[in-house]
């Protein structure tokens, strides 16, 4: 038995929404039925898949020109967006609806014509049953215009209860004896025992061991009845005819147990075909994730179908506490009532609770969870706990693939975390570098004037211990710059900058920073040039303070001496655009965007600076969502050109106007 | 001004940060007493009559801010914060918390004596109390109190009730440092606090009638993320 499944999809998605199941056959009529279904599920916004069920009156073998329109369907249905499945099975409906609510189907859509009516009244035909089983599930019938002559999607649900299988038997004895009678002068007597067999082989197929051991018995009983001397009567004289009885008797008991047994066989290879699809299904959608934490909630949420109760998983942290990962549904909380239980599924690395070896007597059940990165269980409450005994294997294969994925995020989580590491490992050579030169040239310039002035002699005039100690305070000021920059640069690469976006006046973020480079802005000519009254802006104050600062700087250092700097301020739409406007050499051309690297500095020689400053913009800039660029005036001069966004003002910002005109005060 | 001789307590736990303070200001005739973790500081603040307080925030036994709102409990004494944590929440919290004002490490002699003559000037001021004084002069600036009048430079300004109340609440902290919760409680109400914004537009326009140039403020200066203040010092 064989057990296919073609085109996959997140099971999430089924559980969310409507999903649509669609019966389809190598009959014609199906076309119809699956645009009906692909129709409905496009109104749905729904998930749909189509399905063939083969049975054994087949031999799960269709005509190679049913096989070959069936194939087409599918295809159809791939194209129209459908996942394919092809089930095998005894009885079509339990299959189509064992299925269905496996996969949390919704609607189950079946063709249904003319034809067929006439069936039912011999048969119950196969929607009667699907209706009949379907419980929450809707069943819908689709008319279909044509005539379905010979549905492949046959009813071979022969009612399977016993009674029917012993009146069959009966029947089948009869009907044997009959013809054994019609037949007694042509045929031998080895004939006539041979004829006997073939009822009991095709009863033991079709209804098991005990109608077979009837069909057996009373084989036995007619033959000695009709055909063995004395005729119609029980009595054995004949030490032969005892033996030939005997024979039948069982030949008949060995054929039903051989047929049992491969019934059996059957029914067990279908139920692993059905774990090994859930396993596959669950691998498949837990690969296409890697955060650990949606993992073990895809895991959750697929055991808690599959074995149709609640699931949880636990995992060990660091200092060997057991916390709760994930669980479906989202209130099972195993933690408080069935901590021992976990701690020693942790402790043994073996499956515990409920039908298991160790605390049996747990309502729960919990299968470890190992990986060389983590320790924890699987804890499973089970409604049917004949599953446990009989699915033991599939409970650990189940566990042991859990494992995998979890130790498969686990892994992705500390490659990530490794890459930025080495991320900041980077950061951190860089800085060092930087700060054994940028750093300690300011220091040795403090440490040189401090001791010049602290083991003076005498030789020091008051103008000459002036300039020293002048030199020691201006080259500290520098040294914080520079830390300041570091830390700014640190705060931004470790993504840890939280933005608090308020509304400000360009004005007073250009007054802050006149104020912090007075010093540097002495004898210059600043302007601010502006359109609005106010131009406000939608920035973190501190951290758009340091863009201009540092813009300002940059413009201060590079352009010449009383040489004019403006700002220009300009709303275009849900944009505001800044710019910085200098009359200095501009940038040398093919630099434009390596200047806002990080440690890339000017060309020009004696110009202090860390390389930093334009790197913090720009990062400043991209975390407020903004760009930057930098172009050369056609007039001379570099242009910063600073876009960011503007949304749009609280209603109540400017409230001021209306106090103006009515109640301002003349004083 | 009552510099010379006034009492100051320095709670600072690092040696070479206390000798340079230590030194400074003895120079500049203060009486400096020296505390270098909280124990001593509440010993001192307690057993002395001190004039200021500078207080540096991470102490080997706790934290200044605890001790400030501590201190405010029972005290008026100007409280100046010297910390190495420059960050504007840090800053928010001190100022909240009851402190005068904020100095960030590092810090030059002239930039922590301005800071101690605003902070003791307002002591002082707070002791003879500011209702008995008509008319309040900074610099260029003078508020009539009573007639509600406002000139710079000798120049009558034109300001909203609001512009006004907020000119004033400045002027009386002149040379502090105001945080924006603070003053939008002061001025507009408690159920305000949030509106930053608006605190910002109102200063923008106040600015403008003011200040000669707008983007380059000499009287009402920005404490980028923290709040306002009013320039007191015109030397």
């Amino acid at each position: 038995m064989m057990n296919i499944v073609e085109g996959g999809y997140p099971i999430a998605e089924h559980l969310a929404k409507e999903n649509i199941l669609v019966c389809i056959t190598a009959n014609p009529a199906s076309v119809w039925t699956i645009q009906a279904a692909h129709r409905l599920a496009q109104s749905l916004n729904a998930s749909w898949m189509a399905v063939t069920v083969d049975t054994p009156d087949y031999g799960y073998v269709l005509s190679k020109e049913n096989r070959q329109k069936l194939l087409g369907y599918m295809q159809l249905v791939e194209s129209l967006g459908g996942a394919t499945v092809r089930l095998f099975g005894q009885s079509v409906h339990q299959e189509i609806i064992r299925y269905a609510r496996e996969q949390g189907v919704t609607h189950i859509l079946i063709g249904r014509s003319e034809s067929n009516r006439w069936q039912e009244r011999f048969h119950s035909s196969l929607v009667h049953d699907l209706i009949q089983n379907s419980g929450y599930i809707n069943v819908m019938c689709i008319a279909s215009p044509e005539t379905i002559s010979q549905g492949f999607i046959m009813d071979s649900d022969h009612p399977s209860n016993r009674w029917f299988g012993y009146a069959v038997s009966l029947l089948a004895v009869m009907i044997t004896t009959m013809l054994a009678i019609w037949g007694r002068h042509i045929l031998t007597a080895p004939d006539l025992v041979m004829l006997f067999f073939l009822p009991i082989m095709g009863i033991a197929f079709q209804f098991g061991q005990g109608p077979a051991l009837m069909t057996s018995t009373l084989s036995a009983l007619s033959y000695n009845y009709y055909f063995i001397y004395p005729y119609f009567n029980f009595s054995l004289t004949d030490p032969k005819a005892v033996l030939t009885i005997n024979m039948l008797f069982t030949v008949g008991i060995i054929i039903s147990n051989l047929m049992n047994r491969i019934r059996c066989q059957e029914l067990e290879s279908r139920e692993r075909e059905r774990q090994t699809d859930a396993l596959h299904r669950l691998t498949r959608e837990v690969m296409t994730t890697l955060d650990d934490g949606q993992i073990a909630q895809i895991i959750t949420r697929h055991a808690a179908r599959l074995f149709g109760g609640e699931a949880a998983i636990c995992l060990e942290d660091m200092d060997g506490n057991i916390n709760l990962t994930a669980a479906t549904p989202n209130d099972f909380y195993p933690l408080n009532t069935a901590m021992n239980l976990i701690r020693r599924c942790c402790v043994f690395n073996t499956p515990t609770g409920k039908g298991t070896d160790h605390l049996s007597y747990s309502e729960l059940i919990a299968l470890p969870i190992y990986t060389s990165r983590t320790k924890g269980a699987l804890v499973l409450r089970i409604v049917d706990s004949n599953l446990l005994s009989k699915d033991q294997f599939f409970y650990e294969s189940f566990a042991h693939q859990v494992s995998l994925a979890i130790d498969r995020a686990k892994l992705s989580e500390e490659v990530r975390m490794t890459a930025i590491r080495a991320k900041e490992e980077e950061l951190r050579s860089t800085l060092l570098s930087m700060a054994s030169h940028d750093l300690r040239t300011p220091l040795g310039a403090i440490i040189g004037a401090g001791t010049a002035i602290r083991d003076d002699q005498g030789g020091l005039d008051q103008t000459q211990q002036h300039e020293l100690l002048e030199t020691i305070c201006s080259e500290a000021e520098r040294m914080e710059r520079l830390i300041g920059n570091l830390l700014d640069m640190v705060r931004l690469e470790s993504g840890g900058c939280h933005l608090r976006k308020d509304w400000i006046p360009f004005e007073e973020m250009i007054g802050t920073t006149l104020v912090r480079l007075e010093k540097q802005c002495q004898g210059r000519l600043i302007t601010v040039k502006g359109d609005e009254k106010i131009p406000m802006l939608f920035v973190d104050p501190v951290f758009f303070e340091s863009v201009l600062v540092n813009l300002l700087d940059n413009a201060i250092k590079y352009t010449p001496a009383q040489s004019e700097i403006t700002w220009i301020v300009e709303r275009l739409g849900e944009k505001v655009v800044i710019l910085l406007q200098d009359q200095g050499p501009g940038v040398p051309p093919g630099e434009e965007e390596d200047i806002f690297k990080k440690f890339v500095r000017g060309k020009i020689e004696g110009i202090p600076g860390s390389g930093l400053g334009l790197a913090i913009c720009q990062g400043v800039i991209q975390a407020h969502d903004g760009t930057i660029q930098v172009t050369n005036r056609a007039t001379g001069g570099a242009e910063f050109r600073l876009i960011l966004p503007h949304p749009p003002l609280p209603q109540d910002i400017f409230q001021s106007e209306q106090y103006e005109n009515s109640g301002g005060i003349a004083v | 001004m009552n510099i010379p001789g006034a009492r100051i307590l320095v709670v600072e736990d690092d040696v070479q940060m206390r000798r340079f303070l230590h030194t400074a200001l003895t120079a500049r005739d203060f009486d400096v007493v020296d505390a270098i973790n909280l124990r001593e500081a509440r010993l001192f603040s307690t057993a002395t009559p001190v004039e200021i307080i500078l207080l540096d925030l991470g102490l080997p036994d706790g934290d200044g801010i605890d001790f400030t709102r501590e201190l405010r409990g029972w005290s008026h004494v100007p409280i100046i914060v010297i910390s190495a944590r420059g960050r504007e929440d840090d800053k928010v919290m001190a100022l909240d918390a009851g402190a005068d004002d904020y100095l960030i490490k590092p810090f030059g002699i002239n930039e922590l004596m301005a800071r101690i003559r605003v902070a003791l000037r307002r002591a002082s001021m707070l002791k003879t109390g500011f209702s008995q004084e008509k008319t309040l002069e900074i610099g260029p600036l003078q508020i009539d109190t009573v007639r509600r009048e406002v000139r710079m430079n000798d120049c009558l300004i034109t300001l909203t009730p609001i512009e006004y109340r907020l000119l004033l609440h400045l002027a009386k902290n002149a040379g502090r440092v105001l945080t924006h919760q603070h003053i939008l409680k002061e001025v507009w109400g408690p159920n305000y606090t949030h509106q930053t914004h608006t605190l910002r537009v109102f200063m923008a326009q106040l600015r403008r009638k003011l200040e000669v140039d707008s983007a380059h403020p000499q009287l009402l200066m920005t404490e980028m993320g923290v709040g306002y203040r009013m320039r007191d010092s015109w030397e």
